[in-house]
């Protein structure tokens, strides 16, 4: 087997190798570069900050222990970037691990709170917990909270919430976020919250998801979308708040411009090797 | 009180039309009318892989990915999922493959193990399998490595990847690729399709799981919806020529459609 | 009860029956009454999955504890998973929000679950170099569109090539965006096919019950 042949079959380890030094270097030793903020982050951003303060918000928690490297650091951030206007934040979940991440994620952004921000539970926010059913659990949630919920994730009874003295169906709030993670959920809000009641929404999924939802994005269904971990990074950036996100995005840089030298070379191998015709 | 739910009357009505086209051409398809439906590649293809698995003497794996029934999104595709796998054990059974189905989730290994257990019944080769080896139970997140590692060691000379895949699609489909194996490839997660149509030497898209799915039953009157969905497809193409036109000279029909 | 009532009717009846209540609830106002014995029939979905969750633990458990008294191949391994069954379980049975459980799951369980997730960029990497090659002109394009929106995604790529964001945002927005348009009303459509199909009962593959066919040819 001549050189460029072993070339061209390159040995998936060899690649592997590289991929984990291109990713690994930056984690352990931060490269903060230049970073330019896509459109899609930067409205879903704008579309936060343009909540009425003092408003009441639906936020889909739909991270597991896979997605919340990726979205967990922005919906952090998120939670402050709401509080911090005042907003009350009611939490749901579709899945019964993501219920569970969106309490880690809950008690790391009060952590974050800035003094003076008020974040108290039944208050401020409220968890409600897993509601079974998929999408038609979500449409018997939008249309009657207490039909589906008797009380929150802690066990405590509706009725003791301050906070949802007001609330029981999808039009009680002002906006909608959906964090939906590798869920692949977004269109459960998109359906049955966003076109039957006309509640305004964003949300957030991994990079690879994020062309499933460049339709509802066009159409208006959907404001934006923060898009996997640079994303959350962009979500950090604007808030002033660098973190997890924003270190992970760099080394996206890295693996991401390797990506990009490594399929290049193999077609300039490719074509140096004389291979040529035929479809795949 | 209002006879529909607000917002959700144009939807009825595509549901209403769309549902009783397919019931129609399932109705006529008893009388004997058939409609001439493209066949589709990927039937013959099952075969083609089986036949190589069995000349090569080396197995055929049929995975699934995401088998938790418990989601809308991913039990439609993994009831597809099932009626193929039906068709493709009868298949492995009346050639001879060796045949692999790991499955990561308890209920859907019990409906595996009843399917394939009755496939090898039709083909009176019930003998022959060796049922707890044939189809495997292994935790999700266990069983990447798990599959990557006796892809290699046992060789693998086919792959179907059928049903609900989502971020696994690149990992067995590229490990399968490097092994050497014949594979074909579908799914409804829009977003992994491209990896199995890169990746995979034949793939089925989108529609064309629940296609090959009514396909392989072999029964006329099911195939014959296949035609009832094309007039949601003609209804689809119809509306967005219209909403096309209406955009363009600045009319908006969101009103309409939120009725 | 016979066997054919058993395997096949009961389980098409009650999906047919219970999948258009659901149908029913979402586009018809129902009483109270009807909307709370579907939020129940969805409480069970939670149920059945968690049963058959243990189901498959049993199955698991069973597999490896055969293989470990049998000792078959690699069976070494058969004793660390009964192990960390054993130790797990028992601390979950004991007390689900124990701090040694918790720790479990949050240092070991979550971390490589996060890690088997992050092998998808190692293997997409080596499956773009060994497929992404422009053998002909839908290939290059392919190459191309895939190199240009990668650029995009990078944090830095539009700042060291400042035309694939225009670009990628295009290739994003309207082919790609038209395609993934496409897909979603054909998979929908194929569902809606699959349901009516499930519904009559027509199909039964995904019940292990395969009939000779009868229809017309």
């Amino acid at each position: 087997m001549s050189l460029m042949d072993k070339m061209l079959a390159l040995d998936q380890r060899i690649i592997f190798a590289l991929m984990f030094l291109a990713l690994a270097f930056p984690i352990l030793n931060p490269v903060i570069l230049p970073m330019d903020i896509q459109q899609y982050s930067r409205d879903s951003f704008e579309f936060a900050d343009a909540v009425p303060n003092g408003s009441v918000v639906l936020i889909e928690g739909g991270l597991t222990a896979a997605t919340y490297p990726q979205g967990g650091p922005g919906l952090e951030v998120q939670i402050v970037h709401l509080l911090r206007k005042d907003i009350k934040l009611v939490f749901f979940s579709i899945g019964t691990e993501s219920s569970a991440w969106t309490v880690t994620a809950i008690d790391n952004a009060l952590a974050k709170l800035p003094s003076g921000v008020a974040g108290e539970n039944g208050v401020n926010w409220v968890h409600m917990g897993y509601v079974p059913g998929g999408e038609s659990g979500v449409a018997a949630f939008a249309n009657d909270i207490r039909s589906v919920k008797t009380e929150d994730h802690f066990g405590t009874p509706i009725g003791q919430i301050p906070l949802m003295s007001d609330i029981n169906k999808a039009s009680d709030f002002a906006a909608l976020f959906w964090w939906g993670g590798s869920e692949g959920s977004i269109p459960y809000g998109v359906r049955q919250i966003v076109t039957p009641f006309g509640v305004p929404m964003t949300g957030m999924c991994t990079t690879n998801e994020v062309p499933n939802y460049t339709p509802y994005i066009s159409s208006g269904q959907m404001v934006g979308i923060i898009g996997g971990v640079r994303g959350s990074a962009e979500y950090e950036y604007l808030m002033g708040m660098p973190g997890l996100a924003l270190g992970q995005a760099m080394a996206t840089n890295f693996g991401g411009l390797l990506w990009a030298i490594l399929v290049v070379l193999g077609n300039v191998l490719y074509f140096i090797a004389g291979r040529g015709g035929g479809s795949k | 009180m209002a006879l529909i739910v607000a917002g959700r009357l144009i939807g009825l009505i595509t549901l209403a039309i769309i549902t009783g086209s397919i019931v129609y051409y399932m109705q006529r398809a008893y009388s004997g009318k058939i409609p001439k439906l493209r066949r589709l590649a990927a039937v013959n293809q099952i075969d083609e892989i089986l036949g190589r698995c069995v000349e090569m003497g080396r197995p055929a794996y049929y995975l699934m990915d995401t088998v938790t029934m418990d989601t809308p999104s991913v039990l439609a595709p993994t009831v597809a999922a099932f009626q193929i796998l039906a068709y493709t054990a009868r298949s492995a059974a009346r050639l001879g493959a060796k045949f692999f189905v790991p499955v990561t989730q308890g209920l859907a290994y019990t409906i595996s193990s009843e399917i394939v257990d009755e496939a090898y019944k039709a083909e009176n080769k019930h003998d022959e399998l060796k049922l707890d080896e044939t189809v495997m139970y292994l935790p999700d997140g266990a069983d990447r490595m798990y599959i990557i590692n006796h892809m290699w060691s046992d060789e693998m000379a086919g792959a179907f990847f059928i049903g609900s895949w989502y971020h696994k699609a690149v990992i067995f489909t590229e490990n399968a690729a490097r092994v050497g194996a014949m594979m074909l490839g579908g799914t409804d997660t829009t977003h992994n399709i491209p990896f199995l149509v890169a990746i995979c030497d034949y793939s089925i898209i989108g529609e064309e799981l629940y296609a090959l799915g009514a396909y392989v039953s072999e029964d006329p009157t099911v195939s014959s919806s296949l035609a009832g969905q094309d007039i949601g497809k003609f209804i689809a193409l119809i509306l967005i020529v219209i909403g096309s036109v209406l955009l363009t000279l600045g009319m908006s029909i969101k009103g309409l459609l939120s009725m | 009860m016979s066997d054919r009532i058993v395997k096949m009717q009961i389980p098409i009846i009650l999906t047919a029956v219970i999948g258009l209540l659901m149908i029913i609830e979402f586009f018809f106002p129902m009483p109270a009454e009807v909307t709370s014995l579907n939020v129940t029939l969805r409480s069970f979905v939670t149920i059945i999955s968690a049963a058959a969750l243990i189901l498959g633990t049993i199955v698991l458990t069973i597999f490896h504890a055969k293989k470990v008294g049998t000792r078959g191949s690699e069976w070494y391994y058969s004793i660390v998973y009964v192990l960390a069954f054993v130790v797990t379980a028992g601390l979950g049975v004991l007390n689900v929000r124990d701090t040694t459980f918790l720790w479990i799951y949050n240092n070991m369980t979550s971390p490589i679950g996060a890690a088997l997730y992050s092998l998808t960029a190692f293997y997409i990497t080596s499956a773009a170099y060994r497929v992404l090659r422009a053998k002909n002109w839908s290939g290059a394009i392919l190459l191309v569109s895939a190199l240009v929106v990668l650029l995009m995604l990078i944090p830095i790529g539009a700042i060291l090539f400042p035309p694939v964001l225009p670009i990628g945002t295009w290739i994003r927005n309207f082919p790609s965006g038209a395609g993934f348009r496409g897909m979603i009303i054909g998979t929908s459509l194929g569902v809606m096919g699959l349901g009516v199909r499930v519904f009559l009962g027509r199909q039964k593959e995904h019940l292990g019950i395969r009939e000779e066919k009868g229809g017309p040819e």
